[in-house]
């Protein structure tokens, strides 16, 4: 395959943490709905952002896969076409975030879909064993075997991704606390007034 | 290097560059903007 090859350390990598983050945002959900809290809310939010961030990478980075592999961009088989709805689930997941506009009914409504969006995590993985795609089953495939160098970078790419992906999901809920802090500034201020 | 190699490297570090600004703009920004409604309900 020769240096294209790389590419499966990006594209591997964003998908493992993509799903990973979807899968927090699915915990914080169900927890959210058995007992809602503020804190939970903003983390199954923050985890979206930063999983869809990283699964539009798995795409991006697929496709420019796929095209020296495949010969095209883009083929509609079961795990790619997975893909693309799990993107448009988790898209409408942020529209919802910012169409609603009572927090705790915007809140329960997302966790519903953080639920039922997560379903495709576990489709996406099983679309390659369950039905015949193009996509290649490496991982955990034993008659390909990879060889231990390969194994070696991607088990650091993935870490470094995830040391990522917590930056970013910290500093997301950094931003969360303060909106709700500046909302409660702002409605103190308007009871003052009235 | 390989073309679509460079801009898968390209997309990645460039989306992740760009995700981290917009997240450090928005914190000061409304770090900022916190800072001010404060002062202006303690006068």
């Amino acid at each position: 395959m020769g240096e294209i090859q790389r590419i499966f350390y990006f594209h591997v990598s964003s998908a493992w943490v993509g799903f990973f983050a979807f899968f927090i945002t699915f915990i914080f959900s169900v927890s959210y709905l058995v007992k809602p809290s503020l804190m939970k809310d903003i983390t199954a939010k923050s985890s979206a952002e930063v999983g869809f961030l990283f699964i539009s990478m798995t795409l991006a980075t697929g496709m420019l896969w796929a095209r020296p592999v495949w010969g095209v961009f883009w083929v509609w088989e079961p795990r790619l076409t997975i893909s693309a709805v799990q993107w448009l689930i988790y898209f409408s997941y942020l529209l919802l975030r910012r169409s609603s506009r009572s927090r705790e009914r915007e809140a329960s409504l997302a966790a519903v879909f953080g639920i039922m969006g997560f379903i495709t995590v576990p489709l996406s993985w099983f679309a390659i064993r369950w039905w015949r795609t193009l996509h290649p089953e490496i991982l955990t495939e034993p008659s390909v075997g990879l060889p231990i160098k390969i194994v070696a970078v991607l088990i650091a790419s993935v870490a470094s991704f995830s040391l990522l992906y917590y930056s970013f999901v910290r500093q997301n809920i950094t931003i969360e606390k303060l909106k709700v802090e500046l909302l409660s500034v702002y409605r103190e201020k308007e009871e003052m007034v009235n | 290097m390989n073309t679509y190699l460079f801009i898968a490297y390209f997309i990645f570090l460039g989306g992740m560059i760009i995700y981290q600004m917009i997240l450090l703009i928005q914190k000061r920004k409304l770090v900022k903007e916190l800072k001010e409604m404060k002062e202006k309900s303690n006068r």
